[in-house]
């Protein structure tokens, strides 16, 4: 960088005592004549290429379980339109064919309200992984959000609209049973957590098709099972209040480790750290 | 534009686009420090690097205190000083004489890219300075700095670098005016090594 201006008084003041005025400028003119031919751009970034090994790795910061709460909602509303509308169209199907399957007379409401719990969350499930069977998660990936980030906001997104469609068809048909509300509520909710819990665990294992024929047919063999069998049948719907609440905890439980797992997969995902992106 | 201070702290915490940033905005002036000391392009091109890659080894040790161009500069001062004191300076310093011709010519088909013999004329002279002075002389009217800064850069004292410049400056002119002498001494070294 040439630093030849015209000479500050102070820069001659300090060199007063060996160099007159006229003798420093007269210097300093022939010392402007010494050129540098700098290294062009290409060279100079050859250098900046070799000095990245060198920039400390980025520090992962921490944000408590809050914040994370906080920006899994905020980006699960985003969501909402990235989400197919045959999803929401679809899941809403189910729901009205709950209703009228609850309505029958020969069927038993909260049986039906069990075993069609799960079903919005698994075609759902495709939603949440779409982005990984189409080879998007990459573009997915290119905002400020990681991957893990992503599939959790979809799994809010979904499950907080499943679990809503559930709690409406259940009040809806409360009448009919006479039971209460919360009897009814836990009595679909700790098989629903069972059924989300494989449904996460398949989902890690197999690809979008593969993964919902597996899973449903699972769920008839199960379905068939329990509806051929009284002892089952009681069992699902009356069962005592101890071994409901253990199987509700180990349902949670399975669910939170299956999540975990996915965090884990996901964060590593394509070297899965946020991503620096100039909009 | 984003201070220096700022940018230091964006590449502690792993930031790459900061680190060029830093570095472009830092490099001709560095490069051109290292070039007028050592004379050379390739070689000032190479050490300019391994200017930067020392910065970014002890730049978790920069704790604001202090321009931080001056900062970077002490370190183009002592990595210069090393390569001097380096047993590959003084072998190729003992070949010196036989390379002349040769060192010369390169240096010479370079600095025809500028066309400026004036430019040539003057980093002759500069070249011949001893070290020290030729430190001191690029420190102040190259980079501007003052005679307390060169001072604390060079872990001298003051009246130390004025002595330094004056020595420089007197032996500059001499060179700079006995340009024609020094072009005959130059033709019977060399004719002396055909």
């Amino acid at each position: 960088m040439n630093k030849f201006k015209q000479a500050d008084k102070t820069d001659i003041d300090e060199l007063d005592d060996i160099f007159d005025e006229k003798e420093y400028e007269a210097i300093e003119k022939e010392l402007s004549h010494y050129l540098v031919k700098f290294p062009d751009e290409h060279k100079i970034d050859a250098t900046i290429d070799t000095l990245r090994q060198y920039v400390p790795d980025r520090k992962t910061q921490s944000p408590s379980v809050m914040e994370r709460l906080v920006t899994i909602i905020q980006r699960a509303g985003t969501e909402i339109t990235i989400v197919s509308k045959s999803y929401w169209i679809a899941s809403t199907i189910l729901f009205f064919l709950g209703y009228l399957i609850a309505n029958q007379p020969n069927n038993d409401p909260l049986l039906t309200v069990i075993f069609l719990a799960p079903l919005p969350f698994i075609f759902g499930l495709l939603e949440v992984f779409k982005g990984r069977e189409n080879g998007l998660l990459e573009m997915e990936l290119a905002c400020k959000f990681s991957a893990h980030e992503i599939i959790l906001s979809r799994l809010f997104l979904i499950g907080v609209y499943n679990v809503t469609l559930n709690t409406v068809l259940t009040i809806s048909i409360s009448p009919v049973t006479g039971r209460p509300l919360v009897e009814m509520l836990l009595t679909w909710f700790t098989p629903f957590t069972f059924f989300v819990a494989i449904a996460l665990w398949l989902s890690a294992k197999f690809k979008g098709q593969v993964f919902v024929t597996t899973f449903l047919g699972l769920w008839l063999v199960l379905t068939v099972l329990v509806l051929s069998n009284n002892h089952w049948m009681e069992a699902f719907l009356n069962p005592s209040p101890v071994l409901h609440l253990i199987f509700l905890g180990i349902g949670i439980l399975l669910n939170g480790i299956q999540i975990r797992q996915l965090i884990k997969k996901y964060v590593t995902y394509e070297g899965g750290a946020r991503v620096e992106v100039n909009y | 534009m984003q201070s220096d201070e700022s940018l230091i702290e964006e590449i502690k915490n792993g930031s790459q686009a900061a680190m060029e940033v830093l570095v472009k905005k830092h490099y001709k002036n560095i490069f051109a420090y290292t070039y007028r000391k050592v004379g050379d392009y390739h070689l000032a091109y190479d050490m300019t690097q391994e200017i930067f890659i020392k910065m970014m080894k002890s730049i978790a040790s920069y704790n604001g205190q202090g321009k931080f161009q001056h900062w970077l500069l002490k370190i183009a001062v002592n990595h210069c000083r090393d390569y001097y004191r380096s047993s590959f300076y003084r072998r190729k310093d003992e070949l010196n004489e036989i390379d002349y011709q040769l060192k010369d010519e390169r240096e010479n088909v370079e600095d025809l890219l500028s066309k400026k013999l004036e430019s040539v004329r003057v980093k002759a002279a500069v070249d011949q300075l001893p070290d020290y002075q030729r430190e001191a002389i690029i420190l102040k009217f190259y980079q501007d700095l003052k005679i307390r800064q060169i001072a604390e850069l060079t872990e001298a004292k003051e009246s130390t670098v004025k002595s330094r410049l004056k020595q420089g400056i007197d032996k500059l002119k001499l060179l700079l005016k006995g340009g024609d002498e020094d072009e005959q001494v130059q033709t019977s070294r060399q004719n002396r090594h055909r």
